[in-house]
């Protein structure tokens, strides 16, 4: 009985701690910044590098996109938006113009975590986020 | 005599205060005349503007985009990365912010870039730096900030 009040007030305590560091830690001038989604497409059709160009700059100025890059050799594209402001199919659908017979989202599914170090670094931090109060 | 010695004393005083005076009001000066690369840059909006563009080049770069995949695959990982790039290119500019990851040798450690990966990712920035209409003294004064870690990122 004892042994289970110890582990209790022991649990407690490190959440409690866990938390107050979320909460009080002094976040860096990047880590203030609302955030954003990121969102990297492929293309399909004859692509024009003008229209292209032209394109890219309707979508910069949508409402909720912070930028996009359209890279007509490659075929590829890539959107950093405000999720509370756009959805992703919105974005989609904006690619979808012209030349660009097709949008679909890169499937990264199969990408494994990559560099061990930055996962790590990158839990840490999803981890604090989830907790700290100011994000949400 | 006592007269003179403190005179002499009161004097040596006042010219003193006078010369740091002018000292500081000079210094007042020079700061108002080259104001730091960060305000240059427009502060931390500008520079996460740039930075956001710049993240956008490099993921629809097909030369590099590999390389950043499972950065791309995990939103968290995106955003602690942007984070990074924002503090990192406010503090190095002169900025009021502190870069809290981890060294440019630890943080690429592995991953094979080459010369040719780095120059294109240059090349994603200077893109950026352009689409913000950043003036030419400005986009050199941040590439020279930025030029040197090539050495700790580039293992070929
Ligand atoms: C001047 C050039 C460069 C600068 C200033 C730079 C800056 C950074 C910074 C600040 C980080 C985050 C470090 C951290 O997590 O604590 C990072 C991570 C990274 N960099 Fe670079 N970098 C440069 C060049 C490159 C190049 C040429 C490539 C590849 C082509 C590259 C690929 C990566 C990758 C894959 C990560 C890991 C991102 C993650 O956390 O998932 N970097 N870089």
């Amino acid at each position: 009985m004892k042994m289970l009040k110890v582990t209790t007030m022991l649990l407690v305590a490190g959440i409690l701690t866990l938390f107050s560091y979320a909460n009080l830690r002094v976040r860096s001038e990047g880590e203030k910044q609302k955030s954003v989604e990121l969102t990297s497409f492929l293309l399909t059709g004859n692509l024009d590098s003008v229209a292209l160009y032209t394109l890219e700059k309707k979508i910069q100025s949508t409402k909720g996109v912070r930028s996009c890059s359209i890279n007509a050799r490659g075929k590829a594209a890539c959107v950093i938006y405000y999720k509370d402001m756009i959805s992703e199919s919105s974005v989609a659908s904006l690619l979808t113009e012209g030349s660009i017979s097709k949008v679909t989202k890169k499937d990264l599914s199969a990408t494994r975590g990559g560099c061990p170090v930055h996962q790590l670094g990158a839990s840490f931090n999803r981890f604090m986020t989830l907790l700290d109060v100011r994000t949400q | 005599m006592k007269k003179n010695v403190l005179r002499s004393i009161s004097a040596m005083l006042m010219i003193s205060v006078c010369t740091a005076m002018i000292g500081c009001s000079d210094d007042d000066e020079k700061k108002e005349e080259t104001p730091t690369l960060y305000t240059r840059l427009g502060g931390i909006d500008a520079i996460s503007t740039v930075v956001d563009d710049f993240l956008t080049n490099v993921v629809a770069d097909t030369e590099i985009n590999d390389k950043f995949e499972a950065t791309v695959a995990d939103s968290y990982r995106t955003q602690l990365l942007r984070a990074n790039l924002i503090d990192q290119i406010c503090a190095g500019a002169g900025g009021p912010c502190s870069y809290k990851g981890k060294s440019m040798k630890e943080a690429h450690a592995g991953m094979g870039i080459s010369t040719v990966e780095f120059n294109a990712l240059v090349g994603d920035l200077v893109k950026a730096l352009d689409k913000n209409s950043v003036p030419t003294a400005e986009k050199n004064e941040l590439l020279a900030v930025l030029g040197p870690m090539k050495a700790d990122i580039v293992e070929d």
